[in-house]
């Protein structure tokens, strides 16, 4: 066992830090005694300073701080003290080094958990310790239970502690964009990113831009929610187009006028620093072209869309084809097939033609009957135009119809919140 | 009108199912263990509303002795952020603050945290007391009932995790029954729901229409960000701040599953803004509604006139200002959360120019 606060080779990837080079050298100066600390300063100076030892103990998760070289007694003594999270972290105080290695004297002690254990102290803190982050680790003698009072109490000794940080090895990419097209209406609402791997939580439209054909950056493109609109896997990234630049008489629209313009190309760009869920850069930039078509005010008509039914006893597909592309998360969503019996019919669902084109290739296979396609009027076109409702319509009619109903007419509302397109399977 | 649970009204595309929020959920001793962060809101007997985002759920923690630190009130924390991350054994820069709840009882102030960015975040609730001890609450120790978020399946069950994701913008309690305002990653929407307290099921919710007077629309498609419960001529209203501003009374009773409901715009209080939080305070024998936000400072806004003036019905071009009078509060400023700590002072969480969040107790105009 080394009697120094010099850390062992179960902490690695550890560098020197000014911290325990000032804390050693003022122990030095204390005592006079160089590194080895065990035999301390003579009768007339203070309490000889235990031979202690600091070390990363554990790895991962479980990674935690040891203390080594307390004698039997003093252990005792400790155990027994049941000592108040305070007096410990006073005894051996665990805190963060800030990343710009500024002075951290005001810094709180991290929190965690103390025990005695055979031949060492050990500190676990409540949450794991950060790969590749810095902590400063104190052991002041002064506080030991059962010390012996003196004037001058030797120096704590200091020293800094640090898991491994995984190399940096870019691997996300940005697997996909919707729409998938390469056109998409002055009114476009909302955009999907899907990354191969969890991001990280932070606010992507730091790490986003719209240029357009000139290369220059569109000023303020979308909105900026303040709700970073992550799916629950970290995988999937919304972008709103900031409704101001869409709806006609927003101020956004008067004062920037509207983010897209019909007739002009504009590219989305991904900054290749977006970091993901390991802390790393994506792996390359990304970018999709967008050709911008006139603005969409129409609402969706289910009367347009067209079924190819397949055949009783197989499992091909069933295909729904809409005459413009849908949004792309509500297609896989909203959208839905069920038997006469009123069972869903399961199996794999797939959009294509640039969400043109919805299908359903079922688990087992059809059988002859009736069946019926359902949506939610909550299906939207690109421009979030809805199954009888466009984004900007004026609906004080209908909402002067829901507020006036009874019981019946309410749940009527929610009846007609789906539509029903019937086919049968022969 | 009596607010009508769910079954009887919500038909869901696709599969089929009915939106049923599972049965509370109560347990004695094993507490729940949270997946994301949210806002939080505080119930009746020391009951404090966890929207766990990430979970699409609502926890309603007892307290209990929790509630209270060793010393009531709440001390001023400069650095709050920077604080509370050393305590976690991180980076400020690793640290997302939720929101911020003042106990009624201890007037302790309860912050809820992420710890971390990745899609492995720990959320955290921590509380300040009036000497400075910021603990964190073990809720893993504490009894809870819970409801889940309606939320709609995918339409292929086969396919990864659903990828819709719910977000609660902001609760309040009131008179037995949680009202929480969300949004969805998918739909644009603004959707309020309410559940009774202790939990039942939760509703279909309720889709509101405003009159957004700078676009000169109905519109649901606005989301609705921050919210209080109020009393007007003796009827229950929600005050409802919108992205980009307007500010929106609504009568509670009107509220019913699966409707759409007209609010009547009280205000529209400027464009390229979205409200914070907002609380209701009483000084001088009047009501005033303070209402924080991203870039048009603090607010006050006298409540006399909410219940007198008109919806707004005709567009308010240009970004500018209209309905009921509103001042800016000179030195707020960077205020991102915000609670009455008593009846005279608001604590803030605010951000200077440098990055820095503090934690301050300040007057209240």
């Amino acid at each position: 066992m080394a009697r120094s606060g010099k850390l062992r080779a179960s902490a690695p990837a550890v560098r020197h830090h000014p911290l325990r080079d000032q804390a050693r050298h003022v122990a030095i100066t204390a005592c006079g005694l160089g590194w080895v600390l065990a035999t301390g300063c003579g009768s007339d100076g203070p309490p000889p300073l235990p031979p202690v030892e600091i070390q990363l103990a554990g790895s991962g998760d479980s990674a935690g701080v040891e203390l080594l070289g307390l004698s039997p007694a003093e252990l005792g003594a400790l155990g027994d003290a049941r000592l108040s999270d305070d007096v410990w972290s006073q005894l051996l105080r665990v805190t963060v080094v800030p990343p710009d290695k500024a002075d951290a004297s005001d810094l709180p002690p991290v929190l965690g958990s103390y025990t005695v254990e055979d031949d060492r102290v050990r500190f676990t803190p409540m949450f794991p310790f950060d790969p590749g982050r810095e902590y400063a680790v104190r052991f002041d003698v002064a506080h030991l239970p059962g010390r012996e009072p003196a004037p001058k109490q030797p120096a704590p000794v200091v020293d800094v502690v640090s898991l491994p940080r995984p190399p940096v090895e870019p691997t996300t990419i940005v697997e996909r964009v919707y729409p998938s097209g390469d056109q998409i209406p002055e009114n476009q609402l909302r955009l999907y990113l899907h990354f191969s791997a969890p991001m990280s939580d932070v606010d992507g439209l730091e790490y986003l831009s719209l240029r357009d054909n000139r290369g220059q950056p569109v000023e303020d493109p979308f909105l900026p929610l303040g709700l970073e609109f992550w799916d629950p896997d970290h995988r999937r990234y919304t972008v709103f187009f900031d409704p101001g630049r869409i709806k006609q008489g927003l101020g956004t629209n008067e004062r920037l006028g509207q983010a897209l313009d019909a007739g002009q190309t504009y590219t989305l760009v991904v900054d290749p620093a977006w970091p993901d869920a390991e802390g790393n850069p994506l792996q390359a930039p990304f970018e999709k072209p967008f050709k911008i078509g006139a603005a969409d005010t129409t609402p969706l008509d289910s009367d347009t869309w067209r079924l190819r039914v397949p055949s009783a006893g197989s499992t091909e597909r069933l295909v729904v084809s809409f005459p413009e592309p849908l949004d792309h998360a509500l297609m896989l969503r909203t959208i839905g097939v069920e038997f006469q019996d009123g069972e869903a019919v399961l199996g794999r669902v797939e959009t294509g033609s640039w969400e043109t084109r919805w299908t359903l290739t079922p688990n087992t296979p059809w059988q002859a009957g009736r069946y019926a396609l359902i949506a939610g009027t909550t299906l939207e076109d690109l421009a979030g135009n809805r199954m009888n409702e466009a984004f900007e319509i004026d609906l004080l009619e209908r909402v002067d119809e829901a507020t006036a109903g009874e019981a019946s007419e309410v749940e009527e509302l929610a009846a007609a919140d789906i539509v029903r397109i019937e086919f049968e399977v022969q | 009108m009596p607010l009508r649970p769910i079954s009887a009204l919500a038909v869901l595309v696709a599969v089929g199912v009915v939106l049923v929020a599972p049965p509370p959920n109560l347990t004695a001793a094993e507490g729940p263990s949270l997946i994301g962060g949210g806002p939080l809101a505080f119930g009746p007997d020391d009951v404090l509303f966890i929207a766990d985002n990430a979970g699409a759920r609502i926890v309603a923690l007892e307290l209990g002795d929790a509630v209270a630190g060793a010393t009531p009130g709440t001390s001023e924390i400069e650095g709050i952020d920077r604080y509370i991350a050393a305590r976690l054994g991180t980076d400020a820069s690793e640290i997302r603050i939720h929101d911020l709840a003042i106990s009624p009882t201890s007037r302790n102030a309860f912050i809820s945290v992420s710890r971390g960015r990745g899609a492995g975040a720990t959320p955290v609730l921590l509380r300040v007391d009036g000497a400075s001890a910021v603990e964190v609450i073990k809720i893993n120790q504490l009894s809870f009932t819970e409801i889940s978020l309606p939320n709609v399946p995918a339409a292929d069950p086969a396919a990864r995790r659903n990828p819709r994701a719910s977000s609660v913008t902001d609760m309040a309690y009131v008179d037995g029954q949680l009202f929480i305002a969300g949004l969805s990653n998918e739909e644009f929407a603004s959707k309020l729901r309410s559940v009774n307290y202790p939990f039942t099921t939760a509703n279909a919710g309720t889709s509101v229409e405003i009159w957004h007077a700078a676009h000169g629309r109905y519109e649901t498609h606005s989301p609705v960000y921050t919210f209080v419960p109020y009393e007007l001529d003796g009827e229950q209203n929600l005050i409802a701040g919108y992205l980009c501003t307007p500010l929106v009374k609504f009568a509670v009773s009107d509220l019913e599953p699966g409707a759409k409901i007209t609010g009547t715009t009280i205000a529209e209080l400027g464009n390229r803004n979205r409200p914070i939080d907002m609380v209701v305070y009483e000084k001088d024998g009047q009501d005033y509604l303070l209402m924080s936000n991203t870039s048009r400072g603090v607010m006050k806004i006298p409540t006399a006139g909410f219940g007198g003036q008109p919806g707004l019905t005709e567009p308010v071009p240009g970004g500018g200002t209209a309905g009921v009078t509103f001042e800016t509060v000179d030195g707020l400023t960077g205020v991102e959360q915000l609670d009455l700590l008593d009846d005279t002072r608001a604590l803030v969480i605010a951000r200077d120019d440098t990055g820095r969040a503090d934690l301050t107790a300040v007057q209240l105009p």
